[in-house]
């Protein structure tokens, strides 16, 4: 069967890529803040973070214990093998697919 | 730590929502973000986001990740291994399943019908969008003597100017109409109805909600015009618009033409205030005459719509000095009072013409539908704990393959549950198809309508059923250890003995009182049917008049219609009278010396009455014939103990200021002009009223002005059809226009325990079927107790009992128990059907006879169920019993 990402379900994913060992809630938030400009609620990626993990793109992990945070851990995200072919072939795709859009010359409109 | 930390109700919620097993990342995170906002954006707007990132995770996939999955996983698939457990072990017992279901159905039967029934009557006026409607009530009250103090009932028929007063003093009243009726004959296509038509201000349809169906608010703005309830609309006019039609009215004697501007629903059994006939107050005049600007005669009843009912607190002083401005020099203060409409149809101490419903009623309803759904749980408790101890097996096996206690009480609960569903449905499609047959033997207004509330009642009892049963059976079987469960050993069973014998003799006390109260109020109903009224009622026909307004012409009328009777022979006598058995009869007040008021009933009538009637003089004479404009009067035997006179004939009716030239002429026996509810009271009966009226002080009637309005005709032997159609034939001619209306006095009387009649058969039935489910439940009991001692019963045997030792030994113990139950019964059903006879001024008085009886009768009921299943037991061979194994 295969699965498909929503754009923001792909964001997430992708940054959890990016942030590699260091991928929890709250990165992810300010991470897509810095380079996307972009301001998403946590709570959001929370979900999103889970249904992800459900189907198999992420896995998580509990860290070390901290002293901010109320003293809880943060649980960390990790891209999986699945997670990452998945992104990959997405990629090909839109290549392929933007190949075939004629793309626009704006000499063609002098004529 | 308050500072630094964010709403706390937020934070239990977020612990709530949140799964045990990502609410510690979650919530780190969360808590994260907000102690770095209150640095970047400050402690509030901190606080904001964090209780919208908390809404944030309502969401399908966090709760249902938390919540349902363990439902889904683990519940679900047990809960269908319940229901089939359930369903095999009731097709394996089908004596107790149908014992449990039949039981339960028709307990909730009984309880579905009388919720929707007590809901419906509570819900009466509710459909009015008008919330601040009262009604207007007064009291009379004797100010001036102190000690004396005298108060009269607070009465919601007030005199007629009185509203428009009330309304032009009193600014916050914005709308009012008065309500009077009276009857009239409407004529339609040469056919004349007598009906009761009602007159009202030209506000009545804008400030109560009757649906109107076409006209407007405005429709009885003019003179002669007429709204009907859309019956009576098809009554007249058929599927023809009644609108612009007319109809002939004929009230007192004066013929009008009104032209119909408006059909209504009348709401029937939905509105206190019931009318097929609405026509503009002014009307009323016709009927009312001088009474019109009268304070003195109170005869209709008036409703106000206010918007600030507190000012009425301080009002009725200002207002009864403005009455007493007006009415002539009355010694009683009239205090005036409202009364929320909301509240007409369940007060009963405010007497008034609306439909009202007694709340006492129906909580005896309820409590008699409570009683037998009772019954049948506590059948269902008994049968399945007793029933289930067979199931102990099951139970430790469960146990012994690792069943939490929780999932066993999860088990019977969803069996019970399972059951008491079952028996919902079923009770609630019975509810349904006897809803018609209820408001029928009855006699109520019922309609089966399944709102959202009946919904709600139905599944709430079928959980109520499901969680008491259940959990009681849970709780029993679960406590014993697996070990002994498997064992199934005899000393578990005992134990529970003392709760199921409680609930049997709860059982059978509440049936035997139902069945003593059954038989307390069929021999009373007995006694009022038999009792000697002191007049003969049967072959008694009263023949309604409408009256014209002078004495004169309808003297006339009635010597011509008397004329040709007397002509018959198969009628004995013809007579008239003002009060007719329908009604209560004129009552008048006479002022004593010491202020207070002497009430005497009387009636106007002619000098055949009291021969017609069947009446006894004790005393003195009759009245001769011709003996109009005489001063001649009879009282009646409690008129002579009330006053204590020695010699009645040379008596007169004391009184201050009392004027009447009277002069009695002999005692007549007493005889029940009223109902047996009440005592015989002091009864005036004269041929002239002017030998009576002249002097009194205070006055109630139901027929006014005095006149003649009831005919009564004494019918000899023979078949009555023949003579009846004779006597209509008879009026018609002689009463051209006058529709026949008539009565027999001994349906008139019967129509007066009506409601006595209702609650017989309303107990009746209940008796029966508490008593049937308890007698089941017995017979299943028995028939349980009787398999758990098959081997003892067997060895008994071996070793030289006889049948009838072991029949004696087996029922003993129920024995005991209904015999308890009786003892407990009797003393409650005493005081019970005490207080139920109360209500009769004339009753039995109940003798141990009857509790006997009742007791007996059930005890032999009960017993037939166990001495059987005892006998059959007994009467087994013994090889049977013990060759197993």
């Amino acid at each position: 069967m295969k699965t498909y990402l929503g754009e923001f379900e792909e964001v997430v994913l992708t940054m959890v890529g990016i942030l590699g060992d260091q991928a929890y809630g709250n990165a992810i938030v300010k991470e897509t803040m810095e380079r996307l400009d972009r301001k998403v609620n946590l709570s959001a990626v929370h979900i999103t973070l889970y249904r992800l993990e459900d189907k198999g793109y992420v896995k998580s992990e509990m860290g070390g214990a901290t002293s901010s945070r109320g003293g809880r851990r943060k649980r960390y995200f990790k891209i999986t093998n699945a997670g990452l072919s998945l992104l990959k072939e997405m990629q090909v795709q839109r290549k392929k697919l933007w190949e075939l859009l004629p793309q626009l010359n704006f000499a063609a409109f002098q004529s | 730590m308050s500072n630094q930390s964010p709403a706390s109700w937020a934070m239990t919620l977020l612990k709530w929502i949140c799964p045990k097993k990502l609410q510690e990342g979650i919530v780190g995170d969360l808590l994260e973000q907000f102690e770095e906002e209150i640095t970047t954006a400050g402690r509030a707007r901190a606080n904001k986001r964090f209780i919208w990132n908390v809404l944030r995770l309502l969401h399908p996939s966090i709760l249902l990740r938390n919540q349902v999955k363990k439902l889904k996983y683990i519940n679900m698939r047990m809960f269908r291994s319940h229901f089939l457990v359930a369903y095999r072990s009731m097709m394996k017992y089908k004596l107790y399943s149908f014992i449990n279901v039949f039981g339960l159905s028709t307990g909730a039967w009984s309880v579905c019908v009388i919720f929707l029934f007590v809901n419906q009557r509570l819900s009466v006026d509710s459909f009015h969008e008008n919330t601040s409607i009262y009604r207007i009530y007064s009291q009379f009250r004797n100010a001036e003597a102190e000690g004396t103090e005298y108060a009269s009932e607070r009465s919601a028929i007030i005199s007629v100017p009185l509203t428009p007063e009330l309304a032009r003093q009193t600014p916050s009243i914005t709308k009012f109409t008065r309500v009077a009726s009276n009857s009239g004959t409407v004529v339609q296509n040469q056919t004349p109805y007598e009906e009761i038509v009602h007159f009202v201000d030209k506000d009545f349809l804008s400030i109560f909600s009757f649906p109107i169906i076409s006209g407007s608010e405005n429709s009885l703005n003019n003179p002669n015009t007429i709204v009907l309830s859309s019956e009576h609309a098809t009554k007249y006019f058929g599927d023809v618009d009644p609108i612009g039609k007319t109809l002939e009215l004929t009230l007192n004697d004066s013929t009008q033409i009104y032209e119909v501007t408006g059909v209504v629903m009348n709401m029937k059994h939905r509105a206190s205030l019931q009318f097929d006939i609405l026509v503009p107050f002014e009307t009323f005049r016709l009927v009312a005459g001088n009474t019109m600007t009268s304070y003195t005669y109170s005869s209709i009843e008036g409703y106000v719509v206010f918007e600030n009912p507190d000012v009425l607190k301080g009002i009725s002083p200002v207002l009864t000095s403005a009455i007493a401005r007006e009415s002539e020099n009355d010694a009683r203060v009239q205090e005036i009072g409202i009364q929320p409409l909301s509240e007409i149809h369940i007060e009963t101490d405010i007497e008034g013409n609306a439909e009202d419903t007694d709340l006492q009623k129906l909580r005896i309803v309820s409590a008699l539908g409570s009683l037998i759904l009772l019954v049948a749980i506590i059948n269902f408790i008994t049968l399945s704990t007793s029933h289930t101890l067979k199931r102990l097996r099951e139970v430790g096996l469960r146990k012994t393959l690792g069943a939490f206690k929780t999932q066993i009480g999860i088990q019977f609960i969803t069996e019970s549950f399972f059951v008491s569903a079952l028996a919902g449905m079923i009770g609630l499609a019975m509810a349904y198809w006897t809803a018609p047959y209820f408001s029928q033997v009855f006699q109520v207004p019922f309609v089966f309508v399944l709102d959202s509330s009946a919904i709600i009642f139905v599944l709430l009892l079928i959980t109520f059923i499901a969680l008491v049963s259940g959990g009681i059976q849970s709780i029993l079987l679960t406590r014993y250890k697996p070990v002994d469960a498997i064992r199934g050993t005899n000393m578990v069973m005992r134990k529970d003995s003392i709760l199921n014998q409680s609930l049997v003799v709860l059982q059978f006390t509440l049936s035997t009182m139902l069945i003593i109260g059954t038989l307390v109020m069929k021999t009373q109903m007995e006694y009022i049917q038999n009792k000697d009224l002191g007049y003969d009622k049967e072959r008694l026909l009263e023949i309604g008049m409408q009256s014209p307004s002078d004495i004169t012409a309808s003297n006339n009328l009635l010597n011509r219609f008397r004329l040709e009777l007397d002509k018959d022979p198969r009628i004995l006598s013809v007579s008239a009278a003002m009060n007719s058995f329908k009604e209560p009869w004129t009552r008048f007040e006479i002022r004593q010396e010491d202020d207070t008021e002497e009430e005497i009933y009387f009636n106007k009538v002619d000098e055949k009455y009291v021969k017609t009637m069947g009446m006894k003089i004790v005393r003195g004479a009759d009245f001769e014939e011709n003996s109009s404009n005489s001063t001649k009067i009879l009282v009646n035997e409690a008129m002579v103990r009330h006053f204590e006179w020695e010699d009645p004939l040379s008596e007169q009716i004391p009184g201050v200021n009392y004027s009447s030239n009277h002069q009695i002429i002999g005692v007549v026996k007493d005889f029940h002009y009223g109902t047996l509810h009440e005592e015989i009271e002091p009864l005036v009966l004269s041929v002239d009223a002017d030998a009576i009226i002249g002097g009194v002080t205070g006055l109630a009637t139901y027929v006014w002005p005095i006149n003649m309005y009831t005919i009564v005709l004494r019918i000899g032997p023979g078949d009555l059809g023949q003579v009846l159609a004779h006597i209509e034939d008879t009026w018609t001619e002689s009463n051209p226009g006058q529709p026949f209306v008539y009565s027999f006095v001994d349906d008139v009387l019967a129509k007066n325990y009506t409601e006595e009649a209702r609650w017989q058969k309303m107990i009746d039935l209940g008796s029966i079927f508490s008593l049937l489910i308890a007698w089941l439940g017995l017979l299943g009991l028995t028939k349980l107790s009787v398999q758990k001692r098959v081997k003892e019963i067997g060895i008994r045997k071996v070793l030289g009992s006889s049948v009838s030792g072991i029949s004696k030994m087996l029922s003993r113990k129920f024995l005991l128990l209904l015999v308890l139950s009786n003892v407990i019964a009797w003393p409650l059903a005493w005081l019970v059907t005490q207080r139920w006879l109360e209500q009769f001024a004339y009753r039995i008085t109940v003798g141990p006879l009857i509790f006997l009886a009742g007791g007996i009768g059930v005890l032999l009921v009960a017993l037939s169920s166990v001495g059987y299943q005892s006998f059959k037991a007994a009467a087994s061979n013994p090889v049977d019993a013990l060759k197993c194994e």
